[in-house]
């Protein structure tokens, strides 16, 4: 619909399609000029200074439209002559100036700053390194990766997605090391999205992963320095307006063992970490499992006088040990599901009833042994290790589904669990990549930084299996001969 | 997709827990003691005590039977709780029991699929069997915990003990060589190890002497540690050896030749005699040789003497000479014909700080 000549006609017609909505506020300078603007996304101080100055102080006469659009004490300047794309430019905190007898419109950038300023990660806190993370606000996390990357190859290509939401997402990637190919298989997908609202990254990485997998195939993270890394490595980041977590593709199974932090310790004792984090992956979805195949089917296993102990914990307890375990791995997950959503302020009550009432005194009330509230311990622990959400659930599911097994089948069903799960983490696929590259397949090159972290000057590769254009540095050590 | 689910399913559903068992349900089994009285098999076992409140930390179930299989169902008539047989740790077997036969007793051992065959086997001396499963024990919680320890402890650290496991005696049953077990017996109330009992196949002879127990462990290579209590004019001299070598040649008429080879160490000496001189050091390496060669002579004596081939010669020359030893028809008799040589070479190497003894040092600084 075209803009009306007259001023009075188009804000009432905007007002009309609002149903008077209370944070529109309209203004009539003169007879000649109005304009309109949404309060609660726009800056008052900006458009009593960019306005009123053009227009009060300068108080034309004659060639009202040219002289107000030459005047404006602002960088973002448009005219619009659609009278539906008005309110577009309202949401997005603009101010849309009509004058009397012209059939366009000219929109100020008025934008107030509707966010908390750039702080610490709550989720990935490390112990050295930069401290930023991204916030809501989608200018201030593409400036934090541009101040840390100034290369003119560094590409931001920008996506509306969702009906009503109109969501913008910027496909990150540096031109000369991503592989094209992928960027434009997720630019595919992403403008296939037909959905209403896109109101956090969530939304978009359910319809990045074809098939349903528990393993997480996209890295989300907050902090832009992993983002970095993850760039100069040839993947490709997706920052979402208003999500604080941007998401980076392909992740594979080696991202989650791996942090942004290994980078910025001594190499050999990063290499320690990682192997704890592998060895965490490990326990935390086996030992339960092997704690009710060992006490319930294959009790020869266990050492003489651990057996002895074993069984005068178990004695007087009136429940299976596969129902002893399975609830306590149960009640776990009930304490971390409240413990996320309970305000700090109560957060020691949780830590209390957890820790005192439900470990000590389940224990000398006789209904569970010691050592299931170690082994739930362990194991709850250990599935801390990792920063990904979905990896924690993912590990989750697989333990109870280990646990199941060696329920009905002891160490068989161990084994036979432990059969299909290596299948089930083979047979992952991200964006074409296998999802436990470089192990299998294998890229024999990238071994020096899977579990090993050599130091950096002789990474000198980037992976193969990500880019084409792999030299990252030239060699210091053969420059240095 | 749907397939693997329903396979899954069916196995783990229909399988319906084959072999499950809660270890509360079970009573374990540290030990088991046998008996011989009046053409009856007297089974006694020791069972972890598991419940929290008692203090005593085990219990003993005994019953009787015409076998051992019976005598054992005859138990699970006496326990509340189902036996647990993979965690026996020893077995002690009665001299009137091993008289009767090994054979009867390993059959029901063999067969049962619970049981780890790596257990240790003792004969019980002057005491009945179940006896010593009920001997008080310091330290350790059960005196099966305490026999096996000690058996760990002291094997081929001390001459006269031999630790022989299930596994070791079927394979020497199997090879038609003549065990030696070694005894156990009860002294102030606590259990000590004793002297080895040897046996003809399957059957208890009699007990060796301890010097006749070292020979026999030192010529079936048995022993790497050996105290050895020398004579000197109005003193003694103690002397330890350790890597101690075994090897046996036959030659084709069945004589052989023991060959030990090893070191020792002086560990005592009370009586006036100067350790630096090298002439020393050759005579008391000669007392040592001797010595050895006492208990090795005695062994032989004993076996030869019996007519039993404790030291598995026979396989030896069999290996060697097939052909010869499938001429002849009785080995023992063959063998108590046959000549043993011996050969020690024992060499003293280490004497730590010692250079003479104390007692002549301080005497001589006095003058």
């Amino acid at each position: 619909m075209k803009l009306s000549k007259h001023i009075q006609n188009n804000i009432n017609y905007i007002l009309k399609t609002n149903n008077n909505s209370s944070d529109i506020i309209t203004r009539y300078l003169s007879k000649k000029i109005g304009y309109i603007f949404l309060e609660s996304v726009s800056s008052d101080d900006k458009i009593s200074q960019f306005l009123n100055q053009a227009i009060v102080e300068n108080n034309p006469k004659t060639k009202l439209f040219q002289t107000i659009k030459k005047k404006l004490f602002n960088s973002n300047v448009k005219t619009i002559n659609d009278l539906n794309q008005v309110f577009t430019y309202l949401a997005n905190g603009f101010t849309v100036i009509f004058i009397e007898g012209n059939k366009e419109a000219i929109t100020v950038e008025t934008r107030s700053m509707l966010d908390r300023g750039v702080t610490e990660s709550n989720v990935e806190p490390v112990i050295r390194g930069p401290k930023d993370s991204f916030t809501e606000n989608h200018p201030k996390n593409i400036g934090l990766i541009r101040k840390r990357i100034k290369d003119d190859q560094l590409f931001f290509c920008d996506i509306n997605i969702g009906r009503r939401s109109k969501t913008r997402i910027s496909i990150a990637y540096i031109n000369d090391i991503a592989d094209l190919n992928k960027v434009n298989q997720i630019k595919d997908i992403l403008n296939n999205i037909d959905i209403d609202a896109i109101i956090d990254s969530g939304y978009i990485r359910d319809f990045l992963e074809k098939e349903n997998t528990l393993f997480p195939k996209v890295i989300s993270t907050e902090r832009p320095d992993l983002v970095c890394t993850s760039l100069l490595n040839g993947k490709v980041a997706l920052l979402i307006e208003n999500s604080p977590t941007v998401l980076i593709l392909p992740g594979l199974f080696i991202d989650f063992i791996h942090s942004p932090e290994d980078y910025y310790q001594k190499p050999f004792n990063v290499t320690f970490n990682r192997l704890l984090r592998l060895i965490c992956f490990i326990i935390t979805i086996t030992i339960p499992a092997l704690y009710i195949a060992l006490m319930t089917f294959n009790q020869e296993l266990i050492p003489d006088e651990l057996l002895i102990q074993l069984t005068n914990q178990r004695m007087g307890i009136p429940f299976p040990t596969a129902l002893e375990v399975l609830s306590f791995v149960i009640v776990f997950e009930i304490l971390r599901e409240a413990d996320i959503h309970t305000p700090k302020i109560a957060g020691s009550a949780i830590s209390i009833v957890g820790a005192l009432i439900l470990g000590d005194a389940a224990v000398s009330a006789g209904i569970v042994s010691p050592i299931v509230i170690i082994i739930v311990a362990i194991t709850s622990i250990s599935e801390l290790v990792f920063y990904d959400v979905d990896m924690i659930s993912a590990v989750r599911t697989w333990r109870i589904l280990f646990i199941l097994a060696t329920i009905f089948l002891g160490l068989i069903g161990f084994i036979i669990i432990s059969v299909v799960f290596i299948t089930k983490l083979v047979s992952i696929e991200t964006l074409g990549i296998p999802y436990l590259t470089p192990i299998t397949p294998n890229y024999f090159n990238q071994w020096k930084d899977l579990i090993i972290r050599y130091p950096l000057k002789k990474l000198t590769e980037r992976p193969k299996y990500l880019t084409n254009n792999v030299k990252r540095m030239s060699d210091h050590e053969k420059n240095n001969h | 997709m749907k397939k693997t689910i329903i396979s899954l399913i069916c196995i783990f559903l229909i399988s319906g827990c084959f072999n499950y068992n809660e270890l509360n349900d079970y009573a374990i089994v540290e030990a088991i003691a046998i008996d011989y009285d009046n053409n009856k098999y007297n089974v006694s076992m020791l069972i972890a005590n598991n419940s929290k409140l008692e203090e005593k930390k085990s219990v003993i179930y005994e019953a009787k039977g015409k076998n051992i299989y019976e005598a054992l169902k005859n138990i699970e008539l006496i326990s509340p709780h189902k036996l647990y047989l993979g965690h026996i740790s020893v077995v002690v077997i009665s001299k009137n029991c091993s008289k009767k036969g090994l054979y009867n007793i390993i059959t029901p051992f063999i067969t049962n699929n619970q049981i780890n065959k790596d257990f240790y086997i003792i004969l019980a001396k002057d005491t009945k069997a179940s006896k010593l499963l009920k001997a008080s024990t310091p330290i350790t919680d059960f005196p099966s915990q305490y026999i096996s320890n000690n058996i760990k402890a002291s094997n081929k650290s001390l001459g006269s003990i031999k630790a022989i496991t299930f596994n070791e005696l079927i394979k020497e049953l199997i090879n038609s060589d003549n065990p030696t077990i070694n005894g156990y017996t009860i002294n102030n109330k606590y259990i000590k190890a004793d002297n080895l009992g040897y046996f003809k196949e399957d059957k208890f002879i009699d007990w060796a002497t301890k010097d006749e127990s070292s020979g026999i462990n030192l010529i079936n290579n048995q022993t790497q540690e050996l105290y050895l209590d020398l004579k000197c004019h109005n003193g003694n001299i103690i002397v330890s050896t350790n890597n101690i070598q075994t090897k046996l040649k036959v030659d084709n008429k069945g004589n052989t030749n023991i060959k030990i080879n090893g070191e020792a160490s002086i560990k005592e000496l009370t009586c006036n005699i100067n350790i630096n001189n090298k002439k020393n050091i050759k005579k008391i390496e000669k007392q040592t040789n001797n010595t050895i060669e006492n208990y090795i002579n005695k062994a032989i004596t004993l076996s030869k003497s019996n007519k039993i081939d404790l030291f598995s010669i026979h396989k030896l020359y069999y290996q060697n000479y097939p052909k010869q030893y499938k001429n002849i028809n009785n080995w023992n008799e063959y063998y108590g014909n046959t000549n043993i040589t011996s050969n020690v070479n024992i060499k003293i190497k280490d004497n730590g700080t010692l250079k003479q003894n104390i007692e002549r040092i301080t005497h001589e600084k006095n003058y």
